[in-house]
């Protein structure tokens, strides 16, 4: 029983010093936009002011001729580390770094086109990336 | 015996604190929203504008007609031990004149202040 006791409480000291060496990161600009979020839209009648008061207002506003372009601009960024070299720092004078990495940021831009009136001509995300996720393997 | 484990408790709220810290960052001025309240369609002027809002970050002509855009960002980045979170928002203005210089939409949006200090990167 004590020997159990004992493993268990080795087992958590183990898993604590592991959770030390590891670092979890995140970077969000802005509100992602989903397709959901955009589904009100409808090309030749929803207006500029319309597409303000559900999603606020674009990052940028840019024209190309007669046709104005908003486009929304959001990121999500995940970055995970493990430094085993970190666990040496328990008992070791030198630590020396043994880590590995990996960042990935999701980026991804939803604009609309509209004619000189400001009535939506066409919409798109300009990626679609895939989901993010923690992962440090940088091989 | 409680002595003791309140010790520790305080010991490991210590070491938490040690390790945390909250960042905040700008970039641009805040929008006055009286100032921008103050503005009309159809009868204030480009010059008008620039007054009361100051000039803006940029002037992009689209069809025939200016338009002045205004930003300004926020940022605040939460940190604990091992684990942060950094958030930004952006708020934008944006004043479409006519070719007369007079103002003919007005779009603001403020994101910011919807932007929360998170510590927690896991999740939405």
């Amino acid at each position: 029983m004590r020997r159990g006791k004992a493993l268990a409480g080795l087992c958590v000291l183990g898993a604590a010093l592991m959770l030390t060496s590891c670092q979890w990161r995140r970077l969000s600009v802005n509100d992602p936009i989903r397709p959901d979020d955009v589904a009100f839209i409808r090309q030749g009648h929803t207006t500029l002011a319309e597409v303000v008061a559900k999603l606020g207002a674009p990052d940028e506003i840019a024209a190309t001729g007669d046709v104005l372009v908003a486009r929304y601009r959001f990121r999500d960024g995940k970055y995970f580390k493990i430094d085993l070299g970190r666990l040496l720092s328990f008992w070791s004078p030198v630590t020396p770094e043994m880590s590995m990495a990996r960042g990935q940021v999701e980026t991804d831009i939803f604009q609309v086109m509209m004619n000189p009136q400001g009535i939506v001509q066409e919409q798109a995300f300009a990626f679609q990336s895939p989901a993010t996720r923690f992962n440090p393997w940088p091989f | 015996m409680k002595a003791c484990r309140a010790m520790l408790m305080f010991l490991v709220s210590l070491g938490l604190l040690n390790g945390c810290a909250f960042f905040r960052g700008h970039f641009g001025e805040d929008f006055d929203s009286d100032a921008i309240a103050t503005i009309h369609k159809g009868t204030t002027t480009r010059a008008e504008v620039a007054a009361r809002v100051g000039a803006p970050d940029e002037i992009v002509h689209a069809a025939d007609r200016d338009i002045f855009h205004y930003r300004r960002y926020d940022s605040k980045m939460g940190y604990l031990l091992v684990i942060s979170r950094f958030n930004i928002k952006g708020d934008h203005l944006y004043v479409f004149f006519n070719r007369d210089g007079v103002v003919d939409e007005v779009i603001y949006g403020k994101r910011t202040d919807r932007l929360e200090f998170q510590v927690w990167p896991f999740g939405d």
